[in-house]
């Protein structure tokens, strides 16, 4: 069973950290800080989870100790969990390493991975595959580009993209570069992951790195929520 | 067997939460188990295994306290809608051996089974008995059994003890079931105790009692007992299906008043109670939204919704809302009914969008609950739940089939990983052929993701030291602070040996590299990133 610390923080404002699994969420007073009581075990309303995100366009920009990958491979675990297809859309030349996402308990023989040469047809098979309706993740990483992407900056390209999206019901992750952000007004919620090698509360151990995801922008929530989730690192690193 | 009394089984599944919860954790078996109350350490005993009862521990215990007896001791709880379930299960089994099964309201794992009309499937009883021990033990469940003529009788001769009683006559059972003793009967403890005080330790002995005398001096369980005991408590078998109810509830810490986030919150829980009705082969019929929280509200109009033939009626006339109270907590209650059965999630969200749309919150909810009626789901309608899952898997099909036609028919494919031992030999990409729905595994930590590139990036020749520090060429002229390897892959000797010294490197810049040295080549590369 999970434990939950209600704690305030300075300024009062209710902050709700909970570990499940290995997960800690600490969010900030006015968002939907919420423990769900049904008859599994209890889990926080987290805000990066597949069901959270529904119906949005989101990004994952790339920074320093960047945990882009992660984030996204986070994401799709869960669409996964709620039998979601998913397609993974990126570049011939590089892509996520097969092994480590079979091991983080992604269905790889469920997955579409198309694989094309550039930034714009990533974009028109993203629009293909949510216009259809029968895809409920489409993961577009446009950095495996570099950078060169620049059709994800085209706001007319993008408002498509978020309409399709909320349609259908999706969601379309963006993983971008740094400094290489999306047209701002078609995206939903703009995230940032981050390595953190600091120990965070008592479940670090060795050859496990704490990843941060934290909300840059929000539109339709309060943003300023952060999510904690401990990993471990892939073979040979600790 | 001829009898004036048409014969029936009563069946004990014995400590029905604890096999409940054995059956759910089947490694702790050798372990002691005891299932609790409520989590936390004030949590009360209710049932053990003979590990946690020869460790000391007694049921009514503490949960704080029989940790210190037994410190290695598992529990756990089994909450109402779990053994809601578990009644349920055993009686769809038990209805298989005779339609005419009847349950025990006040003790879950108890139930009576009928033979009339049933005596060209099983000629005797005992074919009966023989047919129901073995469909619970398939089940993974124990239990005992006991062949008589009255439910009370029967009850008292199971609780007994013996695994299997076949009563010939009546005064036979009359007789057992006086001799079983109380504290077999669930009576609670306190009640056992004062009895026992009084030298009342069977049914017999509390029989020999006066009737006034029971109900004044002990209380109304026991009495209840009595009057079940003497025939003259009025407890008709009926046989009925237990009832079954899903609910999903959710708290809100600090409330929330805004209509959209809520109906994202109820899509999530509605989700999770459509699958657990298709699990039980059950559709939704009705659903009853609870909206509770401080301020005051109202509904624009009380008007219900119900849904036949994809067409909306509306009923003006039933109104379902409870008003607010200004000095109490508000609380909105609203009902969905469907015409027809349904596991559509899209249509039951539409209808409560429409709801949603004319409600005005002038309050935070900080609670959510949601109810539901169900009943048996056609055939058809589980097949369609199956199929369709969430996504329309032809119309992904066909996507995948325009993404083809515009970029390649390779451009469509699927990871697999294989058994190489260099990077770039564990993974290959095939051809999709076709999409399935996913299943993925079981995790308890996830992972790292690196990135990796098809082909590896030849850097400078040495990693340089300059007046910054020791550098990667080739990579933007990266500042090295830690490097942690080396692991050395090996192999291909039989055709071209390869020899390479894997490292991480953490950068001045803040980016983890996934590099080697190729000892064959004297060559450093960049095989990709830790993302």
């Amino acid at each position: 069973m999970g434990a939950a610390d209600i704690t305030r923080d300075h300024s009062g404002s209710a902050i709700v950290r909970q570990l499940i699994e290995g997960r800690y969420l600490s969010l900030g007073g006015g968002g939907m800080d919420t423990v769900s009581r049904g008859s599994e075990t209890p889990t926080p309303l987290c805000p990066w989870r597949f069901s959270s995100v529904l119906g949005q366009v989101v990004e994952i920009e790339a920074t320093g100790r960047s945990a882009q990958l992660t984030a996204a491979s986070l994401l799709l675990y869960d669409a996964q969990r709620e039998k979601e297809t998913s397609a993974w859309i990126t570049h011939s030349g590089g892509c996520f390493y097969p092994p480590d996402l079979s091991m983080s308990g992604v269905d790889l023989a469920a997955l579409a991975v198309i694989r094309v040469e550039n930034d714009l047809s990533m974009l028109r098979a993203a629009d293909k595959l949510l216009r259809s309706g029968g895809f409920g993740l489409v993961v577009v990483d446009l950095c495996a580009l570099g950078h060169t992407a620049s059709a994800h900056r085209n706001s007319g390209i993008m408002f498509r993209l978020s309409g399709v999206t909320r349609k259908n019901n999706g969601v379309l992750a963006l993983l971008t570069s740094f400094g290489r952000n999306a047209a701002s007004s078609a995206v939903s919620t703009r995230v940032r992951a981050v390595q953190n090698k600091r120990r965070h509360g008592d479940d670090m151990r060795d050859g496990r790195i704490a990843v941060t995801i934290e909300c840059v922008r929000e539109k339709r929530g309060n943003g300023g929520w952060t999510v904690h989730e401990v990993c471990c690192g892939p073979d040979g690193m600790c | 067997m001829r009898c004036v009394v048409d014969p029936m089984v009563c069946v004990d599944i014995f400590s029905f939460r604890l096999q409940l919860l054995l059956n759910q954790h089947s490694a702790w078996r050798e372990n002691p188990v005891a299932v609790v109350s409520h989590p936390g350490p004030r949590g009360v005993i209710l049932e053990m295994n003979s590990h946690a009862s020869a460790a000391g521990i007694a049921t009514g215990d503490h949960f704080i306290n029989a940790l210190s007896l037994c410190p290695v001791l598992r529990s756990a709880t089994i909450g109402d809608e779990a053994l809601a379930k578990g009644v349920m299960q055993l009686y769809r089994l038990l209805e298989k051996v005779s339609p005419q099964v009847s349950f025990c309201r006040d003790r879950p794992g108890i139930f009576w089974l009928e033979w009339t009309g049933m005596e060209r499937l099983f000629p005797s009883i005992e074919g009966v008995a023989d047919a129901v021990l073995s469909q619970v033990a398939h089940e993974g469940f124990r239990a005992r059994l006991c062949v008589g003529f009255t439910r009370f009788g029967t009850l008292a001769v199971v609780r007994s003890g013996k695994e299997r009683t076949v009563l010939t006559s009546i005064s036979d059972e009359v007789r057992l079931a006086r001799q079983t003793r109380l504290c077999r009967m669930n009576l609670d403890n306190a009640n056992v105790k004062r009895l026992e005080r009084l030298r009342l330790n069977t049914i017999g002995d509390l029989l020999r009692l006066p009737r006034d005398g029971v109900r004044r001096r002990f209380s109304h369980q026991v009495e209840r007992l009595y009057d079940m005991a003497t025939g003259t408590a009025f407890d008709p078998v009926v046989s009925q299906m237990p009832s079954y109810c899903v609910q999903e509830q959710l708290e809100i810490e600090g409330g929330d008043d805004n209509a959209s986030r809520l109906l994202f919150a109820i899509r999530v829980m509605l989700s999770r109670i459509i699958s657990r009705l298709a699990a039980d082969h059950r559709a939704l019929v009705s659903l009853m939204v609870h909206l509770k929280g401080a301020g005051h509200t109202k509904w624009h109009d009380g008007k219900e919704a119900l849904v036949g033939d994809n067409s909306i009626n509306e009923n003006s006339d039933n109104r379902r809302v409870d008003a607010a109270n200004d000095s109490e907590s508000p609380h909105i209650m609203t009902v969905v009914n469907l015409a027809k059965p349904s596991l559509d999630e899209m249509q039951i969200m539409d209808l409560l969008r429409l709801r949603f749309e004319s409600l005005t919150l002038s309050y935070s909810v900080t609670e959510v609950l949601l109810d539901t009626e169900s009943t048996d789901a056609s055939p058809e309608q589980l097949t369609l739940f199956i199929l369709r899952g969430k996504r329309d898997l032809a119309a992904a099909e066909r996507a995948l089939d325009r993404v083809r036609a515009m970029f390649g028919a390779k451009s469509v494919t699927r990871a697999v990983v294989d058994s190489g031992h260099l990077p770039e030999a564990s993974y290959r990409f095939l051809p999709l052929e076709r999409l399935t729905f996913p299943a993925p595994t079981q995790r308890t930590v996830p992972r790292l993701l690196r990135r990796v590139y098809h082909r590896p990036v030849a850097l400078d020749t040495r990693p340089v030291r300059d007046i910054s520090g020791l550098c990667l060429g080739s990579v933007g002229g990266q500042i090295i602070q830690t490097m942690m390897g080396p692991y050395t892959i090996t192999g291909g000797w039989w055709a071209r040996s390869v020899s390479r010294d894997y490292y991480y490197v953490y950068t001045k810049n803040k980016t983890l590299l996934w590099v080697y040295f190729d000892r064959h080549r004297q060559r450093w590369f960049l095989q990709g990133r830790v993302e």
